[in-house]
């Protein structure tokens, strides 16, 4: 994206950085997420659209939201670290680690995640997301 | 997917003329992209005591893992050069943040064994010190490599 096209190119670094707190607090809870999100939002889950069904790009708020309660009623997020933060512009790069549990396998998994994230106003209209997917579904598994 | 050359004139769109402190930063993004072809000058562009951390699933993919110093990255290079091929990449957006980098690109690889191949958008976390890479986290997703690794 060129900075010409940028829509919100004056947010301050300071609210940039309590959008991406809650979004990280409340990844747990999607229904807390949705004030964050303008309504036609893209959520992409990079990932092997081919063998892992929750990987690909989800469109609008609505569609977001169900992905991500999916998601939880799948894996139980157990704890969440944010341990990087670049911020420039409209647009945010997180990477953070992240512990899930398998609900029913209960097999748990230490994951080094990424997220980019773009804004327009205070509303996020675009997530990227990197979750690996092999270990993901090695969760699944009976034997991780 | 682009051109060769209309992918440099997109990455030119984007990024010239650079903007504040971040020009160094975005030229070394622009270098890394035109010399991954060569590795033996792409590694130049590490400091010798650099870190590069493969994101994924090691037991399911011998990439993954942390490599540290010109030798070891130079050696997963070739190793994951004597495997994939890279068709086509673009960069898809780059957040510059003091002397670190994210950036996003969408690469077309093939298998060289099974002519396999996928487009996969891969992310970059990076921090620099003297102008070069010092800490680098790739995140390739592992199940794509593992499908077209057979």
């Amino acid at each position: 994206m060129s900075e010409s096209d940028s829509l919100s190119p004056e947010i301050a670094r300071s609210s940039f950085d309590e959008i991406i707190e809650a979004l990280l607090d409340r990844r747990s809870n999607p229904k807390l997420l949705s004030p964050l999100f303008a309504p036609e939002a893209d959520w992409l889950m990079n990932g092997d659209q081919a063998s892992w069904t929750y990987a690909g790009l989800r469109c609008s708020r609505d569609s977001i939201l169900a992905y991500l309660n999916a998601f939880q009623v799948e894996f139980q997020q157990r704890a969440l670290r944010r341990l990087e933060t670049l911020i420039e512009g409209e647009q945010a790069c997180v990477r953070y680690e992240m512990e899930l549990q398998h609900r029913g396998t209960r097999n748990r998994a230490m994951l080094q995640c990424l997220c980019f994230i773009r804004l327009e106003g205070d509303k996020i209209v675009e997530v990227s997301e990197f979750v690996d997917s092999a270990t993901l579904f090695r969760l699944r598994e009976s034997r991780a | 997917m682009t051109e060769s050359g209309s992918a440099e004139n997109e990455f030119r769109a984007k990024f010239l003329p650079a903007a504040g402190g971040g020009a160094a930063i975005k030229s070394l993004i622009r270098r890394s992209m035109e010399l991954r072809e060569r590795p033996e000058a792409f590694i130049h562009l590490f400091c010798p005591d650099a870190v590069l951390h493969m994101v994924g699933d090691r037991r399911q993919c011998r990439f993954y893992g942390t490599y540290q110093g010109h030798d070891e990255i130079l050696g997963l290079l070739h190793d994951v050069d004597a495997e994939f091929e890279r068709r086509d990449q673009r960069l898809l957006n780059a957040v510059v943040d003091g002397n670190g980098f994210a950036i996003r690109r969408l690469v077309e690889i093939q298998h060289r064994g099974s002519s396999e191949s996928a487009l996969v958008v891969v992310g970059h976390v990076a921090r620099t010190r003297a102008g070069l890479f010092e800490e680098v986290f790739e995140y390739a997703d592992t199940a794509t490599f593992v499908r077209l690794m057979g």
